[in-house]
Parts: structure tokens; sequence; C-alpha cells
């Protein structure tokens, strides 16, 4: 019986590893492959097989209401390459998911510092503020759908009685205050998440380092920028990436509130895709429109990757 | 330690390529879960013949009346005597929302899976007949029994000369006025032409200023087929008919449709209107009285009824209904919502799911029982029964049938409907809620249109 040792992290073998050892360690990881092939096979089934079979379709004239699919080639691309709702869906998407991500991270940010030093009795002011990520998107998306009614909402009723506005602000019902409102119900929902990461980001921060940045003569607002938010980046990038992802594919929240209108103001990708393929029927094109989202959504997978990555290098 | 620091790297690379390869599942789930919406088979399934009149018989039913709260109780007690008078017959009923019904029973059909009976309306019905997956009723049906139904909705369930859709309430949009709203704003009577609602709907707008909550016209402008249903009598008064299966482009550049348009953005403008509403969120409203007209079926005055609770009596001294406004022409126009019953080619007893359909539209329990009090709608038939003439002996069953019937019209229903209703309905919301010039509008909905047309493969007259 041979017993493998190896080198202790941060040390290095002096010849590497024995050869035999390492032959002995691939063996055993090839045998080991077979307990992951039912995942393997889930995960081809569920997600290979949907996203290869949307390429697929995407070169199709494929509709629900026409049983005869032919091959169009590029045509669908072409298509989308001039298509002016495609874009302002694009750009809406980015708006979206550019602002609530945004501001909810700034606010989840803001709120865990401010509530940092809660302790004791005032704990629960963080679960209450905690909250909203309990509550079902439709739920929330309807709480704030009824609330910004043009007519009869509580929220313009205050303005109105406080005399702040002269008319009903039309929140949902105006191409100009339709997305900001949409945005705001989704940072509600979504700020309580980026306080948890943030909250426990800081609990990593190492008391020691505080208290040298603290004898050093650093003030509150110097050790929140020098010393704390360098121990969140990498919380931040991770919870930004999750948040980008879910803005990306959130259905729920503006179907419910907005439909995607009025017109197209708060038309996103995922919503076009929808009204293309359930209400257009026209699951060639939706198929080439989710095929293009799936590729943007990539290239910022791959990209926030690529930033952690260097910040754990760095 | 240089093998120490080329260990650390490679972990690192290895840990890198780890988080990436996580963060491209990641995306590949979130990404490909909803691609598989997207995702069809092309298997469709054979119809089967029909099994001896004794044997157990299973039909199973797809519809949204037993998924809505006014009209489920109803159903249920009515599918529950047809299995008492049928013994053999189970009728298994699939609640679908009325907003899903369409694109589920298309994807049904897709996959081989397609319900034998189904309750469709409009531009479903239309999809699902372009898509040849109804069985034609007439070899069931019989000329007698065709000829007993209005001839309005004969022709309303017809398509390529089949009769595939055989009618089950008769449900015409009207328009729904609240005669203490308007008696209080001092109109005497609902209004007959556009320039008449639209005098009307001002005097409304004095009478009660924003903050009592009061919405003149609960009018449904959203971005849906149904959007451009209740959009399209009123394009009618101003002599514009925006599209037809047989041409590629839309008539919306045109002196009628700007008409239509303005007329849209008064409505936005003025505040008569609340844009991007569905019309079952002003039913809510008006059930309050804070609706003075809206546009709407018969089925208005369930929906109503199961929020406040009215009596008959009560609701019909409150609301009234008649036509939708005529244009300068003096022709009325509505559009017909008639919940219909299809078979599918699938169905696997077509003699035992005909015989359902024909009770549970036609007979006097079924109408007695189910039609008229859970959807306050007309039977299909001509002639009227003893049996249920009571019942609709009321103001509003009279309108419907006497004055506002008669004014159906069918839109272009069909393939091309279901791409042009998007680009029609976001320009009739721009209109309304923007300053957007309305030829810059009219511009854009032909260009969203040809390239939807073109996507879809539909770009041929």
């Amino acid at each position: 019986m041979t017993t493998e040792v190896l080198p202790a992290e941060g040390t290095t073998h002096p010849a590497g590893p024995p050869t035999w050892a390492r032959f002995h360690r691939l063996i055993r990881k090839k045998r080991m492959l077979w307990m992951v092939l039912p995942t393997l096979a889930i995960l081809a089934f569920v997600i290979a097989y949907p996203a290869v079979r949307a390429v697929q379709l995407s070169f199709t004239s494929t509709s629900l209401i026409n049983p005869v699919a032919r091959g169009v080639g590029f045509t669908n691309y072409r298509t989308l390459f001039h298509d002016s709702v495609f874009y302002t869906a694009l750009k809406n998407t980015l708006v979206f998911t550019g602002s609530s991500v945004l501001l909810a991270g700034v606010g989840g940010l803001v709120l865990a510092l401010l509530l940092e030093d809660f302790l004791g009795r005032f704990r629960w002011v963080q679960t209450v503020l905690l909250t909203p990520w309990a509550v079902p998107t439709v739920v929330a998306a309807y709480l704030f759908r009824y609330m910004f009614e043009e007519s009869g909402g509580v929220v313009n009723s205050v303005l109105l009685q406080l005399h702040l506005v002269s008319h009903a602000v039309p929140f949902l019902a105006s191409p100009q205050w339709s997305m900001p409102t949409v945005v705001l119900a989704n940072v509600w929902a979504q700020l309580p998440f980026f306080l948890l990461v943030f909250s426990a980001g800081l609990k990593t921060v190492p008391d020691e380092v505080v208290e040298a940045a603290r004898t050093d003569g650093a003030g509150r607002w110097s050790i929140v920028r020098h010393v704390k938010l360098h121990y969140l980046r990498s919380a931040a990038v991770i919870a930004v990436l999750l948040m980008v992802i879910a803005n990306f594919n959130n259905f729920p929240h503006i179907e419910s509130m907005t439909g995607g209108g009025p017109g197209i103001s708060t038309t996103t990708l995922v919503i076009y895709v929808y009204q293309l393929a359930f209400s257009s029927y026209d699951v060639g094109y939706a198929s080439a429109v989710g095929v293009v989202w799936l590729v943007i959504l990539l290239v910022l997978a791959v990209g926030f990757v690529r930033a952690v990555r260097m910040e754990g290098t760095s | 330690m240089s093998t120490s620091v080329d260990r650390t790297v490679g972990a690192r690379r290895r840990q890198g390529r780890s988080r990436r390869g996580f963060g491209i599942a990641a995306v590949v789930a979130a990404g490909g879960m909803v691609l598989a919406a997207c995702s069809s088979s092309s298997s469709s399934a054979s119809s089967a013949t029909s099994p001896a009149s004794t044997a157990p018989v299973t039909i199973t039913f797809a519809n949204w009346a037993s998924d809505e709260s006014n009209t489920a109780p109803g159903l249920k007690a009515a599918i529950a005597l047809y299995e008492k008078e049928n013994p053999n017959v189970t009728i298994v009923s699939q609640p679908v929302s009325y907003s899903n019904i369409g694109s589920q029973l298309l994807l049904e059909v897709r996959s081989g899976d397609a319900p034998d009976v189904a309750e469709v309306q409009g531009d479903y019905t239309a999809a699902l007949a372009y898509d040849s997956a109804l069985a034609p009723l007439t070899p069931y049906a019989g000329s007698s029994f065709v000829k007993s139904l209005v001839p309005q909705s004969v022709t309303e369930g017809t398509y390529n000369g089949q009769f595939v859709a055989t009618p089950w309430i008769i449900a015409p949009f009207g328009l729904w006025y609240n005669k203490n709203i308007l008696a209080s704003a001092g109109i005497s009577g609902p209004p007959s032409t556009v320039t008449a609602l639209e005098s009307d709907l001002a005097k409304v707008k004095a009478k009660y200023p924003p903050s009592t909550g009061m919405i003149p016209f609960g009018f449904d402008s959203t971005n849906r087929s149904f959007g451009l249903d209740i959009n399209w009598s009123f394009m009618k008064d101003f002599g514009a008919t925006p599209m037809s299966e047989s041409t590629t482009t839309l008539a919306v550049q045109t002196p009628q449709f700007t008409n239509y348009l303005s007329f849209i953005r008064s409505l936005g403008q003025n505040g008569y209107d609340v844009p991007n509403q569905l019309q079952g969120h002003f039913r809510a409203i008006a059930a309050v009285n804070k609706v003075a007209f809206a546009v709407d079926g018969p089925y208005f005055q369930s929906a109503v009824q199961a929020t406040n609770h009215m009596t008959n009596a009560q609701f019909y001294s409150t609301f009234g209904v008649t036509t939708i406004p005529s244009g300068s022409s003096g022709t009325h126009y509505t559009v017909p919502t008639d919940h219909q019953l299809v078979m599918f080619k699938t169905a696997k007893n077509k003699a035992a799911a005909w015989k359902f359909m024909q009770w549970l539209t036609t007979s006097p329990q079924a109408v007695k029982d189910y039609t008229i009090p859970y959807e306050d709608a007309l039977p299909p038939l001509k002639q009227t029964n003893p049996a249920w003439a009571s019942l609709v002996n009321n103001p509003n069953f009279t309108a419907y049938k006497n004055v506002i019937e008669p004014t159906a019209i069918r839109p272009g229903w069909g393939p091309k409907y279901d791409v042009a209703f998007p680009p029609i309905m976001t320009g009739v919301e721009t209109a309304m809620t923007t300053a957007t010039p309305l030829a810059q509008i009219e511009s854009t909905m032909q260009s969203q249109y040809k390239t939807a047309l073109q996507s879809a493969g539909l770009n041929t007259p």
C-alpha cells in the first residue's frame, strides 16, 4: 500500500508529485466521471436541447399557425437588423437592467453601511428591510401597479392632497414615466439582495484593518472608501453579475405592471420574444431574437467573469 | 520557487475557467429556459373513430369559463348535469386563462396533445382554422341545426367555406353607460355618434375632476389582438380598415386613419381614457360607479355584479347598453367577441364531442342555467325558447338582440391580423400618449408591419 503525500498549500514539492501518484489520481478521476453523467444528461436535456433547438428554429420560418416550416437561412437575422422594435427593446433592456442594478446596488450598499452598526435590539430593522426580497415578483409588481394607478392610486392621491402636483401623474400610462416607475418597483424588490450580500461582505472586513486605518487617522468616510469598499469588490462583482442576468430575463415584473406598454416604451427583449412567439405566433423570428439576446448575455457573463478573475489576480 | 508560482497561477487559471464555466452555464440556463418556450415539436396525432354510444367516453374540454370566478361555478354545474344525463360520458374541464388559450391550444396541436373540444373566440378561432387543426362541424351538426342559429354567428364560425366553430354565446361589443353618472353630468341619454360621444365625455370630465377618480371612457388600447378588436369598430366609424388578409400593406397612411388617430389622441390628451389598461381593469372600476362609458361585451354585467353584488334589477337601473356610436356615415359597427366551441381533428370521439357541444350551446337547460345567468349573454339561437324567454326579457338583452348584434362585422382575423396588431396598437398607444406627429406614427406602423410580415413569411398577397 502506497500513501500519496501531497505538498502543503503554498509549499513546493522538490521534484513535483511522483509520476505514479499523478497517474493514480488521473485514473481515479476518470473512474469518478460516471457519477456526473446523470447530471450532465439532465443539463443537456433542460439547457442544451432548448438552446440548440432555438438556434435551429431561428433559421426557419416556423410559425405556430403554419405547420410547414421551411429553412430561411439568415433571413430572420437580416430582418432583425432592420427591426426598429428590436432596437427599442434592446435599449429598454439595457436601461431597465442598468438602472435597476445601479440603483439597487448603491441603495443596498448605503443601507448595509448604515446598518452595519445596528446590533442588539435594532437588528430587526435589517430583517424588515429584507422582507421585499421574500415578496413574489408578480405580487410586488401588482402592488406597485395599484399604487401608481393614475386614477385612484395611492401615490397620486398623496401627491394631489399635498398639492405637489396639479394633475394626476400618468406613471404607467405615459412613455416618459412608465420605465422609471417600473424600475423603481424593481429596485424596491431587488435592493434587499444587495443589502444581504453587502452586509455579509462587511462582516469579512478584519477589525484589525479597520482599527489600523483608524489609528492612522482615517475618518469614517475614508475607512469606507479605502478599506471596506476594497473588501466588498468581489462580492459586488458577483452580485452585479447575478442581477444583470436576472434583470435581462425579468419577464413577470414588466408583464404584470405594463405588459411592455404604453406603446413599446417598456418592451424589453424578453417581452418582445414572448409577444412574437405567443401573440404573433412567429416562433422562427422569436428564436432569432432570443439567440441574439442569449449571445448578449454570454458576452456580458464572460466579461464579468473575466473581471472576477482579474479581481482575484490583483 | 518557480514551480510554486506556476502551480498557483495554474490553480488560478483553473479557478478562473471554473468560474467562467459556472457563469456561462448560469447564463445558458437562464436564457435556455426562456428559449425553450419557443421550441415546439411538429408531431400531429391522427383522428380516431367513434366508439359505441354506451361505451365510456372521456371528452377533454379546454376553456376559460372555468378559469374565471364569475363563470366557473355555473360551468361546473352544467357539466355535472350533462354527465348525470349521460352517465357514460366524463367531461374533463381544463381551465386556461383567456389571455393564454390561443397560444396554448396551438402549442398543444403542435405537440399532438390538443383537447377534444375548446372554447375560443375571434382571432383565436381564426388561428386554429388557418392551422387546419379544426374538424368541420357540418357533418355532425346537420343543416337543420345550422339553420336554427343566428346567421351572423354561423358566418363568424366559418373559415374557408367550412363551419368549424359553433357559437356558444352571442357577445358583440356594445357601449355600456352608467345612467347615474350621465344624469349627474346633465346627459340625457347615450350618444349615437362619435361626435356626441366626445361631447358627452367633455361633460363628464367637467363634472368630475381627476381627484374624483372618475374615468369618462373605459376603452382598451392594449397591444393585443383583443385591443385591436375593440378599436376596430371605431376605426370603421372613421372609414378606416387598417388591414386585410389579402394585402401586404397597412391602410394606415390615409386621411381616414389619421382622423381615427386624432380621435384616439383626444381621448388620451383630454384624460378621457386611461391608456394601456386591459378591459377587465375598467370593469372593476365601473362596479364602483367610476366609469361613465365603456366598450365591452355582454359579460360586462356578470363581471360588474361579481364585484359589487348588485341584483339584476339594480344593475339594469344603473347600467344601460347600446350600439357603438357611428361615424359621419351613420352606420354603426361592432366586432363580435362571440364565445365559440371548436372540435379538434384529433378528437377521439367526435360524435360524443359534438353531442356535448350541441347541448352546451343550445339546449334549453344549458341556456337557462348557464348562458343567461352566468355569461349574461344571449344564446346563438334565432328562436326564443319558452324555457328561458322570461330571462331575456330585459332592456340589455333586448338591446343586444335588436340593435347591437345586427351591426356586427368580422375584422380581418387570421395570420396577418396576428402580426398586424402589434404595430397598429403600438401606434394607437403612441398617438394616445405622445405628441409624435401622426404621419410619423403611421409611417412607423407601416415599416414595422413590413418587418413583421417578412419575418413571418407572409409578405406575399
